[in-house]
């Protein structure tokens, strides 16, 4: 692996939080350059990290560096589709943070041009990489038999996330906010990474709340073209929970992000309680997704964001507010990736 | 083995090469060809040497090279994996696998060699597990790092031979480090300690603190005593070390550590390192002693214990306001509060739902 030149654009707090200490901690990468629209964050975070960059109020500007080898980009999902393409035709690879856009047509746009110009795309579903979901996916392919449904529940408390910008995406629908665009894309990413290809979706979408400003609970019912189906629900509450369980033809397995195990039943072990199989832990999420997107663009080789992968969770999401729409109807998803 | 510790102070005019080749011959390190070389970084994750963290291998090709010119020795960089990295990766990422192509030397991951046991009647170890490559190795070099540490203070050479244990999570050894020490600094006869002093680590160290640029290489024979000048220069009374003050009662040669030019360590070289608050590193302590004496008779002293292990970090990010780690990224005191709320509350909903 090459060392990085990185470029980041958007200092909001899942940068402060973790991406400019993930970065500053793995030695193949080099902050060079920062972009917010406010110089103030940008000098507190490099004093507080002690990062040597430039800094600039404006992304094109850092686009124009052509010792930049890729970009971070962490602003708004309503923000991301311009930016990702001025950075590709500025010869950068983008890492950006999910989700990518809540908008299909803009998705197509970005993977349009991500082909036109050969870089990597790489979006910060971190989720992938905890390492029991990781090995979940492993065992889906190997042991679990003809994939039949997947159970899932992610539950957070959103309000209590650190957010810098005074105007908060998450609670404001068309920029990217819900509880399903917001938190919920980490589920659906793995949902869709785990079961193939969506064919169609049903949703729902509550305020258990009846206070929060943007819905905070979404349930959705997704099949597959495999035949598969799966059931996720997405809250923002006060305890924190996530859960995915997978059920096959020759076995069942679930666990949770806090440990890294999976507990498996299997054919042929009637009566018996589940099997605990050990996940390999290695470094941090964040440091794993940083360590691929490295490697993804020294070997030219991204396997875990194809074109479906990119498109369908998004497609997912789209697809969801279209149910809403029509008052739960199921949606066909399957021509969307077209 | 000598008591005689080196202390070098280094700029970028400084050659390198002259240095190590002195730093060789001022340790008599005369290596033969029939001698295999086993040296030990600090890799403890994937930071650059100049954050702080690791061993920087740019000084590890020159001690290399300076060997080579020596003695056609078989050479090997070894390292085990960790909870939160593996060697393997440690060695790519951090520049290693580009120095055993050219150097023609072996990287050995010890978590992936043959695993031998050893009896060693040692203070805390009856027998320990080893990887056959340390077993095998006719002279050691202990390539430290200059770090605090928040529950050791230091952690440098004697801390740095913890990395020969094969196993990748050691949380059970963290309550007994000042007998796992003398265990390792009795099984590993090291021939040559020498501290990456350049940027060394201040704060929350040894990973999750800042660098400090301190432009120092310290070298010597005698993993303690090399600890010992490190200590002072870092700012550290020995006798608040905890592993130095257990190390030098054994020994009482050790209490009269000399410098190659004078007693006292000359003022120039002292550095003064920043440490984490004395609740934290006391309350970690505390939780490591209650551990050690809860396993003897109470596993509810030993979860205490741990907790109060915990809250040492907790009652860091509580009173400065944010605390930053590689496995939990940035906590603020926000957090902390929440963390800490739950963690009141969670015997009351265990009870409420038992």
């Amino acid at each position: 692996m090459k060392k990085l030149r990185i470029g980041i654009i958007g200092c909001g707090a899942i940068t402060e939080l973790k991406h400019i200490p993930t970065l500053k901690r793995t030695a193949i990468f080099d902050i060079k350059k920062i972009a917010d629209l406010d110089i103030k964050i940008i000098e507190k975070i490099k004093k507080k990290y002690k990062v040597d960059a430039e800094a600039t109020t404006d992304y094109r500007e850092l686009l124009e560096d052509d010792d930049l080898d890729a970009v971070l980009i962490a602003t708004p999902p309503a923000m991301h589709e311009k930016m990702i393409i001025d950075s590709f035709e500025k010869g950068k690879h983008v890492f950006c943070e999910k989700p990518l856009t809540i908008n299909l047509e803009e998705a197509k746009r970005i993977v349009k041009k991500m082909e036109e110009t050969s870089r990597t795309l790489f979006i910060g579903y971190h989720q992938r990489f905890i390492p029991q979901f990781n090995k979940l996916k492993e065992l889906s392919e190997k042991k679990i038999g003809k994939l039949i449904s997947l159970q899932s529940i992610i539950c957070a408390n959103a309000y209590a996330w650190p957010t810098k910008s005074k105007d908060d995406f998450k609670i404001d629908i068309e920029k990217g906010g819900g509880v399903m665009a917001e938190m919920g894309t980490h589920h659906i990413d793995l949902v869709s990474w785990i079961m193939g290809k969506p064919k169609k979706v049903w949703c729902k979408l509550d305020y258990m709340d009846k206070k929060s400003p943007v819905y905070d609970q979404a349930t959705l019912f997704i099949t597959f073209e495999g035949g598969g189906n799966a059931h996720i629900n997405m809250g923002w509450r006060d305890f924190k929970t996530n859960y995915i369980s997978i059920f096959g033809t020759e076995g069942h397995a679930f666990t949770t992000a806090e440990k890294p195990r999976i507990l498996i039943s299997v054919k042929g072990l009637v009566g018996q309680p589940p099997l605990v199989v050990k996940a390999k832990v290695r470094g941090s999420p964040f440091q794993e997704e940083w360590l691929y997107f490295n490697k993804a663009i020294t070997s030219g080789k991204n396997p875990l964001y194809t074109k479906q992968d990119i498109l369908a969770p998004i497609a997912i999401v789209d697809s969801a507010y279209e149910s809403i729409k029509n008052n739960s109807e199921f949606v066909q998803i399957g021509e969307k990736f077209l | 083995m000598s008591n005689f510790v080196y202390v070098k102070e280094v700029d970028e005019k400084t050659n390198f090469n002259l240095l190590f080749s002195e730093l060789l011959e001022q340790n008599n390190f005369f290596p033969t060809e029939e001698d295999l070389v086993l040296i030990k970084p600090n890799l403890c994750d994937l930071t650059s040497a100049s954050e702080g963290s690791t061993t920087d291998v740019k000084l590890v090709r020159y001690l290399i090279q300076e060997i080579q010119k020596k003695s056609n020795c078989k050479i090997v960089v070894v390292e085990s994996d960790h909870p939160i990295s593996d060697a393997d990766r440690e060695f790519e990422i951090l520049g290693y696998k580009e120095l055993e192509k050219e150097l023609d030397i072996e990287l050995v991951n010890l978590s992936k060699d043959k695993i031998v046991e050893v009896s060693i009647d040692g203070h805390y170890f009856d027998t320990l597990k080893v990887g056959e490559t340390s077993l095998k190795a006719t002279k050691i070099i202990n390539f430290a790092k200059m770090k605090t540490h928040a529950s050791q203070k230091i952690t440098i050479c004697l801390k740095n031979l913890f990395g020969l244990i094969p196993q990748k999570f050691r949380k059970e050894f963290h309550p007994y480090m000042n007998q796992i020490h003398y265990d390792l600094d009795n099984t590993f006869q090291t021939n040559l300690c020498i501290v990456d002093g350049l940027v060394g680590m201040e704060d929350f160290g040894p990973s999750d603190g800042f660098a400090k640029q301190s432009n120092l290489i310290i070298s010597g024979t005698n993993n303690t005593c090399v600890d010992i000048v490190c200590s002072k220069i870092m700012g550290f009374r020995m006798k608040s070390v905890p592993v130095l003050k257990y190390m030098t009662k054994l020994n009482n040669s050790l209490k009269d550590v000399r410098i190659n030019l004078q007693k006292k360590l000359d003022k120039k070289y002292k550095r003064n390192f920043k440490f984490i608050p004395w609740y934290t590193h006391y309350l970690k302590n505390l939780g490591f002693k209650l551990i050690r004496f809860g396993n003897k008779i109470s596993d509810k002293l030993s979860s205490l214990g741990s907790f109060s292990s915990e809250a040492g970090t907790g009652f860091l990010v509580l009173l400065k306001g944010s605390f930053s780690s590689l496995s939990s990224g940035k906590l603020s005191r926000k957090d902390a509060i929440r963390y800490a709320i739950g963690l009141l509350r969670k015997p009351i909903k265990r009870m409420k739902y038992s």
